[in-house]
């Protein structure tokens, strides 16, 4: 069949210039849509996050029901400095489904510097570095492997000459409350300081006008870690609050140093979503807080400075008996 | 042959049209992404103190009628420039009390560990401060020039 002669006509493609139009187009529609794509991932990523939150938030409610207390914050057992001690995570394992891990750690027989300095500490070593998913946020994006920050390693025992190592992190820290406080002998004003095994009779403010769990990140905050502190007697960067926050510093802060200090976000709550962080309330439900919220941390030395009525919404929020209630806006 | 003349007369504006909109929409959406928060306006400025810069000291401008504060380290020539959330330079537009602080506990856990710093700056700049400022819309400059001499006498002056 022979073909017909091609007219000039239909021999015509595209010139240069629409072809770039095109591409242009294209890119153009790709780059309005990619931000859109991004913010529905880390919608994603939230939504898996504060679900970890919600099951930790059930399992301490479980092990509520079964030992009438919330978990101690940390275990202050073993007095010695830098004695490395279990907290609420090793301690709410059984509720979380991680009976195994919890009998492995012998976390019911003994503290856990005890464990890691007698002849049996290599099974609690590695038990200690498990990661277990529920911990962790999948929007931080500064998590290594799952194990804690190297700022915020342990030194498997007492002191800092020993075994060291980095347990598995955990980006869901205790409320502590308003206090920088170390010794189990002084209380705090939240749910989770040492020997703390508060119950629920004791938060006063009332459990869904009450913070319990909150976010920290690795990548700005070095986040925590699940199965305990370094040193129940420190408030440095290795010290206490691997386990838990306090409502000084500011959520979210971004301009001071993570580290020692008070107004820093090492030591108190902040996640990689945009905007603020999740928080589990004491009845267990899931809230977002944005990082603009009323704030102002009554300071000084007394152990009232937590009813004080000049404090802010979100201090107000993080202690259980300061009698300002005020609905998690 | 004589056919196409009058495509190809109509192909040169249609493609400016294109290219006219195309710059329009990207120059749109660039706007779009830059968008700043209008209850925040940003603020600088330098600290001194008695006449000389302060740097690492850690200035707060606490809002008096509520909201978050905001934070700001002075770097080596005493400048600071506020931060009000992660992404938001500047404080909640409105009346602050304003508190400048040196004290640093520094981090023995670090390595090599970072040490720590005394309290320079007098305690009515911080525990128990008259500092005030104003933040208006837009950009703010607030310096600080404070004294070390006037905390030996009550000062009526600084309210």
């Amino acid at each position: 069949m022979p073909r017909p002669a091609t007219s000039p006509a239909l021999r015509r493609g595209f010139t240069l210039v629409e072809l770039l139009v095109v591409i242009a187009i294209i890119g153009t529609l790709v780059g309005l849509l990619l931000p859109a794509v991004q913010s529905a991932r880390e919608a994603a990523r939230r939504s898996q996050c504060s679900n970890n939150l919600k099951q930790l938030a059930l399992g301490i409610h479980n092990h509520e029901s079964s030992q009438r207390t919330l978990p101690s914050g940390w275990v202050y057992t073993d007095t010695r400095a830098n004695a490395e001690s279990w907290s609420w995570g090793a301690l709410l394992l059984p509720a979380v489904e991680q009976a195994p891990l919890h009998a492995q750690l012998r976390v019911a027989q003994g503290n856990l510097a005890a464990h890691l300095l007698s002849s049996q500490w290599q099974p609690v070593t590695t038990g200690v570095q498990t990661v277990i998913g529920t911990f962790l946020c999948p929007s931080d994006t500064g998590l290594q492997g799952g194990l804690v920050h190297n700022d915020r390693r342990f030194n498997g025992g007492i002191g800092y000459t020993a075994r060291p190592y980095t347990p598995g992190a955990s980006n869901y820290v205790g409320v502590a409350g308003h206090y920088v406080v170390t010794d189990a002998d002084r209380a705090n004003s939240g749910l989770f300081y040492g020997n703390s095994r508060v119950r629920m009779a004791q938060i006063i403010d009332g459990t869904s006008k009450t913070a319990m769990l909150g976010e920290r990140d690795t990548r700005n905050c070095r986040g925590g870690a699940w199965a305990g502190i370094r040193n129940p007697q420190g408030t440095a960067a290795r010290g206490i609050w691997t386990a838990v926050g306090h409502s000084r510093a500011k959520l979210n802060e971004s301009a001071l140093p993570w580290d020692n200090d008070p107004l820093g976000c090492g030591q108190g709550f902040s996640s990689l979503h945009p905007g603020g962080a999740s928080f589990a309330a004491a009845d267990g439900s899931v809230r977002f807080i944005t990082d603009d919220i009323d704030h102002r941390h009554i300071t000084g030395i007394t152990s009232q400075n937590h009813t004080d009525p000049r404090n802010g919404v979100y201090q107000r929020l993080l202690s259980r008996d300061d009698g300002l209630t005020v609905d998690i806006p | 042959m004589k056919s196409l003349q009058p495509v190809r007369g109509y192909r040169h504006p249609r493609s400016a049209v294109v290219t006219a909109w195309l710059a329009v929409s990207l120059i749109g959406g660039a706007a779009v992404g830059c968008g700043g928060r209008a209850d925040v306006g940003r603020v600088s400025g330098v600290v001194t103190l008695d006449g000389t810069p302060l740097p690492g000291a850690r200035v707060t401008f606490q809002p008096t009628t509520g909201g978050a504060p905001s934070h700001a380290l002075t770097d080596a020539s005493g400048r600071y420039e506020l931060q009000y959330a992660r992404g938001v330079a500047g404080a909640r537009i409105g009346e602050h009390e304003v508190s400048i602080s040196t004290l640093d506990r520094g981090n023995p856990d670090a390595d090599p560990p970072r040490r720590g710093r005394p309290e320079q700056v007098p305690p009515h700049y911080n525990q128990r401060t008259t500092l005030t400022a104003s933040v208006r819309p837009g950009t703010t400059q607030v310096d600080f020039q404070l004294t070390v001499s006037t905390a030996r006498k009550p000062d009526n002056r600084l309210r």
